[in-house]
């Protein structure tokens, strides 16, 4: 059945559009591509292993064809094998991405594939976050309509990808945002705008355990209000699950419940930001006993900074779905040139501070009632529990310091509680402070260099590291770079390994071609909260991308 | 508008239909049956276990062993052609494979539903008879998922081939040819159950070893029923049998029970090494009605992700 429909997308995709290409300059299919290879060397210092096939590799294609109101598009995936850290069921090649799409401005219908997201995401967002090997897109029907102005009505039905076939549970979801000044004549040129949206998802998953009496049917309601004022914004979203018992949280039958909040305001120099929720058992799966990344349904934010600086982004957090509360604050100050703190060419300046930890739980008394040892424990909305999970303090300023020279420095403290955030046992918590300074000197309009000096002092886990990057670019082509990652301050003086990476690309147009040798420390690697684990490796990367 | 009105409307609707797909669960949150009967049972080894004070141990074993091939005949009382279908299966077939072939009769569905309730019930028909209700959780719950009474009785389900798809229900005309390309196979696992039975107390304790034949990939799970053959009770025929409502029809191998949950137990999610060991232990009860010794524990060991039987065993309960 599936290989039907993608041979029908095919077709159509090559019936309509080869004369459409040949016969206008401006192509009615576009997309992008990309390769990624690695050749693999043992490094027993550094616990890479010996990789049988030496070279894997992953690689994507899109096509898009749109013609009016009609679209259809595919994407070819190939994992020959897959790059070690990504998950071995990706093995490979084929098409698990097609979809043909209507669009007549009021009413949109997707049949085959397709991402999607209610508010926030917290009870569904399907989505594809390719550097994690994520992908939980819908294979199904959606229908998406405007019944009056301001009024826009979802409805899904279909099942998660995993890998290379398609999750047995089924999703059904509804979603109805209602923009009140849309909507409204009188209201339209008001300062104040707001936005009110509910939504609501069920998956179904038939229930064979020998031991539980699962629910096949588990539903998720949302509502949500969001109102932009002048420089001022806020929002916020509610949702809550009916019992979910499943291998992510240990098979308790109690419900789930989350909370997000966030406002801020902002003025020219000047942005304030503020967010807070609250997750408890609020993991949501299309099949119950996924585990890693596998047939998420929602998506829960970590709510904290994402760091791009590779020893602030060493011990990054992961969402923990079964209970936490979060914080996060930022403010940003822009300083006029001229000014006392801006300077000759003004100054950039955020603070951020962002926590995580327990909420607090009382496990049930089961005196007289074992059953209620299914329903795992209690937790009042606004207690929290003692346990920190991660907690992250920074300061960066970016400051132009010259014609040429421009400075970028940060500041960071850490709290990283490993056993948690990893979910392994007896992990230390690591305490740490990061500095970082980056400069860029323009040496003249093609040449450039840049440099990074990172420090990271601890005296947890593998205790200090350094790095420096050195890089050379040469508009608009070339750029070379030189990266090494020194764990210096190691207990164990074997393990004090210098990670050397040298990189060389070159592009052109929208084609870019890298190519790097070094080695990778093992470690995880997060996006936006989710995350996976990134093996140590020792060998040669090549990437090719290019869109059209 | 009135089109746009319509277009809401058939939105609202699904919302609604997504609103009610909830199923809240209360106590008792475990199935009590299933964790009654691995309740006492200890594991000392994969070879070895010990079920409410009884150990039971398997001694190594390396012969390969013949694929056996698992046949379940979904029936009915109220079905009238269901005999003929169930008399080809048991006295026609099953004499070409002897033990190689374990028959299942799973009654289940519209003429499985008996006098006087079910709406199958003849007008005319002798006082109490087709009142016998053979169903049982289990075999409803197999019907429901497989589709079999839904698609018209009699049919049936060789080693569960080909699920799920429209051609996973076999009919009478097929089951020959089916069986005999599967009995042509190499066996994957070998079964092998040990059972103690106390007929004082109708509590029977049952172990039951797999074992790979070569490398296994996948996901597997173990099944173990209880069955009972030659009831001799009511059915329903339809011509040329006469009379249509036989009070002397011989039942062979009903179901009677599943004793571990009516999907089985995992015994393994990751595949079997050549040679690799899954050992269940359960506790059963014995039905006051059913005649001891017709009765037989049939395991099988089946793919989680396909259904696919890849072997079964079967042995009486008084041997």
């Amino acid at each position: 059945m599936k290989r039907t429909f993608t041979q029908a997308v095919l077709f159509i995709l090559i019936s309509t559009i080869t004369p459409a290409v040949v016969a206008q300059n401006t192509s009615p299919i576009h997309g992008n591509f990309q390769l990624d290879a690695q050749y693999y060397f043992k490094d027993s210092l550094i616990g890479a292993p010996e990789v049988p096939q030496k070279l894997l590799s992953n690689g994507f294609a899109n096509f898009e064809y749109v013609k009016g109101d009609f679209s259809a598009g595919l994407r070819y995936e190939s994992y020959l094998d897959p790059i070690l850290g990504y998950d071995s069921r990706y093995q490979g090649s084929g098409i698990p991405y097609r979809y043909l799409k209507y669009n007549n401005g009021d009413l949109e219908v997707t049949a085959g594939s397709f991402y999607e997201q209610f508010g926030s995401g917290i009870i569904l967002r399907a989505y594809e976050e390719r550097g994690l090997g994520y992908d939980n897109a819908i294979d199904g029907f959606r229908v998406k309509y405007i019944p009056v102005r301001g009024v826009t009505v979802k409805g899904l039905i279909g099942r998660q990808r995993s890998f290379f076939s398609t999750a047995e549970g089924l999703v059904r979801a509804a979603d109805l945002e209602w923009n009140i000044n849309e909507s409204c004549d009188s209201m339209a040129g008001n300062k104040t705008q707001w936005i009110l949206g509910g939504s609501f998802v069920s998956k179904y998953q038939k229930d064979q355990d020998p031991v539980f009496n699962l629910p096949e049917n588990v539903g998720a309601g949302a509502g949500r209000i969001s109102m932009n004022s002048g420089g001022w914004f806020a929002n916020a979203e509610y949702a809550y699950k009916i019992n979910d018992p499943s291998g992510g949280n240990g098979y308790i039958y109690k419900d789930g419940q989350a909370l997000l909040l966030n406002f801020g305001y902002t003025k020219k120099g000047f942005g304030a930001l503020f967010g807070a929720k609250r997750i408890d058992n609020m993991g949501f799966r299309s099949d119950r006993d996924a585990t890693g990344t596998n047939l998420m349904i929602n998506y829960l934010p970590a709510l904290t900074k994402n760091h791009t600086y590779s020893l602030a982004a060493l011990y990054p957090y992961a969402t923990q779905p079964n209970g936490e509360v979060g914080l996060q604050g930022e403010l940003f100050f822009n300083f006029k040139s001229g000014s006392t703190l801006g300077g000759k060419y003004g100054t950039d300046l955020s603070v951020n501070y962002s926590r995580a930890q327990a909420i607090e739980k009382t496990l049930i008394d089961t005196v007289g009632n074992p059953d209620a040892i299914d329903l795992g424990y209690t937790s009042g909305f606004l207690k929290f529990g003692k346990e920190v999970y991660f907690e992250d303090f920074n300061i960066e300023i970016n400051k132009k310091l010259s014609k040429k020279l421009r400075m970028h420095l940060l500041y960071m403290y850490l709290h990283y509680n490993k056993s948690v955030v990893e979910g392994r046992s007896s992990e230390p918590t690591v305490y740490a402070h990061i500095g970082v300074l980056e400069l860029g000197y323009k040496l003249n309009s093609k040449n450039n260099l840049r440099t990074e000096i990172h420090h990271l002092y601890t005296k947890h886990d593998k205790q200090s590291w350094a790095v420096l990057l050195l890089e050379y670019s040469l508009a608009p082509h070339w750029f070379i770079a030189g990266f090494d990652q020194y764990n210096y301050g190691n207990n164990d003086v074997d393990q004090r390994i210098h990670y050397i990476t040298g990189t060389v690309g070159y592009t052109r147009k929208t084609n870019r071609i890298t190519l790097g040798y070094g080695r990778q420390r093992a470690g995880i690697f997060c996006v936006g909260g989710v995350c996976r684990t990134v093996p140590a490796s020792n060998g040669f990367l090549m990437s090719i991308t290019s869109s059209f | 508008m009135l089109n746009k009105i319509n277009k809401f409307g058939v939105l609202v609707l699904f919302v609604l239909t997504c609103f009610f797909a909830c199923d809240k669960i209360d106590a008792p949150y475990r199935d009590k049956q299933n964790v009654i009967s691995t309740q006492g049972v200890i594991y000392l080894s994969d070879s070895e276990v010990i079920i409410d004070g009884d150990t039971f141990s398997f001694s190594g074993e390396t012969s390969i062993p013949q694929k056996k091939i698992l046949a379940e005949d979904y029936t009915g009382t109220l079905c009238g052609n269901c005999p003929y279908a169930g008399e080809k299966l048991n006295d026609t077939i099953k004499p070409g494979y002897g033990d190689r072939l374990v028959v299942i009769s799973v009654h289940s569905g519209f003429f499985a539903n008996p006098c006087p309730g079910g709406f199958a019930c003849p007008v005319s028909r002798p006082a109490g008879a087709l009142e016998t209700d053979f169903r049982t959780p289990i075999g409803n719950e197999w019907d429901v998922f497989f589709g079999n009474s839904n698609a018209g009785n009699p049919n049936g389900l060789i080693d569960r081939m080909e699920y799920p798809s429209s051609q996973h229900i076999k009919t009478p005309a097929q089951w020959a040819s089916r069986i005999q390309s599967r009995s042509v196979l190499p066996a994957s696992f070998a079964l092998r159950i040990d059972h103690l039975y106390d007929a004082g107390t109708k509590k029977v304790k049952l172990a039951v070893q797999s074992r790979a034949v070569g490398a296994q990939t996948g996901t597997y799970k173990l099944q173990v029923v209880l069955t009972e053959d030659s009831i001799v009770d009511w059915q329903y025929w339809y011509p040329p049998v006469t009379p249509a409502s036989d009070p002397d029809f011989l039942h062979r191998s009903v179901l009677r029970a599943g004793v571990n949950s009516n999907f089985g137990e995992e015994i393994s999610s990751s595949g079997f090494s050549n040679g690799g060991l899954a050992l269940k232990g359960y506790n059963a009860i014995i039905d006051d009605h059913w005649v001891e010794k017709n009765v037989r524990i049939v395991a099988f060991i089946y793919d989680a992700t396909t259904y696919e039987v890849k072997q079964v065993e079967e042995v009486n309960l008084i041997p």
